[in-house]
């Protein structure tokens, strides 16, 4: 068993309230379709697709593809480690300059992507400024879950039969 | 009390085919249902009143009397309409049904990154 499943996080995990509201917005779209012949715009199918790609490969993908630790502060490489341990590290250093740098991926040594927090904001600031409103629907829920409950494993959860 | 207390407490899992069917009907009750109760709520509208509520529109009849049993009228036009009550009550449900056919899948997901981490 992987090491980071003694984080006590994975126990509280539930995302079958997520999985519920997204099937249930695409049962809406497919229902518009069927009562009303109404489709979805080139538009907003391109923001659920963003959305979507967001909240469940993004960070599958880092981790699969890159990194093992992707947190808010930044990814980095190698083992994962649980951010309580990695923030316990960074005070035993005891050196300002990792304490300063462990905020982005200069930490690292290798720059591999912006942090997750960076793609995240960007994304809304994008959806903000076309208006917001499909994408939020699509992705509140998860990004909920998300903001709370932030380690490494929420992805492949998201799709246990891929993930093998 | 249990007289061989070494039996271990077999109960069955559901099966991943279980939980996707659960899902996606739970998804189905909870989003498929809503434009079928749109289309019937705006047909609904749009349909002549009985001669039997004309005094709802009467002059004398005051505002807030006319309000209060034209919405009580629109409701129970609503409900009474099948294409309307036959996806509310399935939306309805649907909190059931999730509890009926998912309420344990979190510790199947969980159960499902424990197999492929181990």
């Amino acid at each position: 068993m992987c090491g980071w499943m003694a984080d006590s996080r994975a126990l509280e995990l539930s995302l079958t309230v997520p999985i519920t509201n997204s099937l249930a917005f695409l049962f809406t779209v497919l229902g518009e379709w069927w009562a009303e012949k109404k489709v979805i715009t080139k538009g907003m199918f391109h923001d659920i697709s963003l959305g979507l790609v967001l909240c469940s490969d993004l960070r599958w993908m880092l981790i699969r593809f890159n990194c093992r630790y992707v947190g808010w502060y930044g990814s980095r490489p190698g083992r994962y480690r649980p951010l309580r341990a990695f923030q316990e590290h960074l005070k035993d250093s005891n050196q300002a300059w990792h304490r300063i740098a462990s905020f982005s991926s200069i930490y690292n040594e290798v720059a591999f992507f912006p942090s997750y927090t960076v793609i995240i904001t960007l994304a809304f600031l994008y959806q903000l400024n076309k208006g917001f409103s499909p994408f939020l629907v699509c992705v509140s829920s998860t990004y909920a879950h998300l903001l709370k409950k932030s380690s490494c494993f929420i992805t492949r959860v998201s799709f246990p039969v891929m993930a093998r | 009390m249990d007289p061989n207390p070494d039996t271990p407490n077999t109960t069955p899992t559901p099966g991943l085919f279980r939980y996707v069917l659960g899902f996606l009907l739970v998804g189905a009750a909870w989003g498929l249902t809503t434009p079928f109760m749109r289309r019937a709520a705006v047909a609904s509208s749009t349909t002549a009143k009985p001669d039997s509520r004309a005094w709802i529109d009467h002059p004398n009849t005051p505002w807030l009397k006319a309000k209060v049993w034209g919405v009580l009228y629109g409701v129970w036009d609503v409900l009474r309409n099948p294409a309307y009550a036959v996806p509310l009550v399935i939306n309805l449900t649907g909190s059931v049904w999730f509890f009926l056919l998912i309420g344990q899948a979190g510790e199947f997901l969980v159960a499902c990154v424990l197999s492929i981490c181990s």
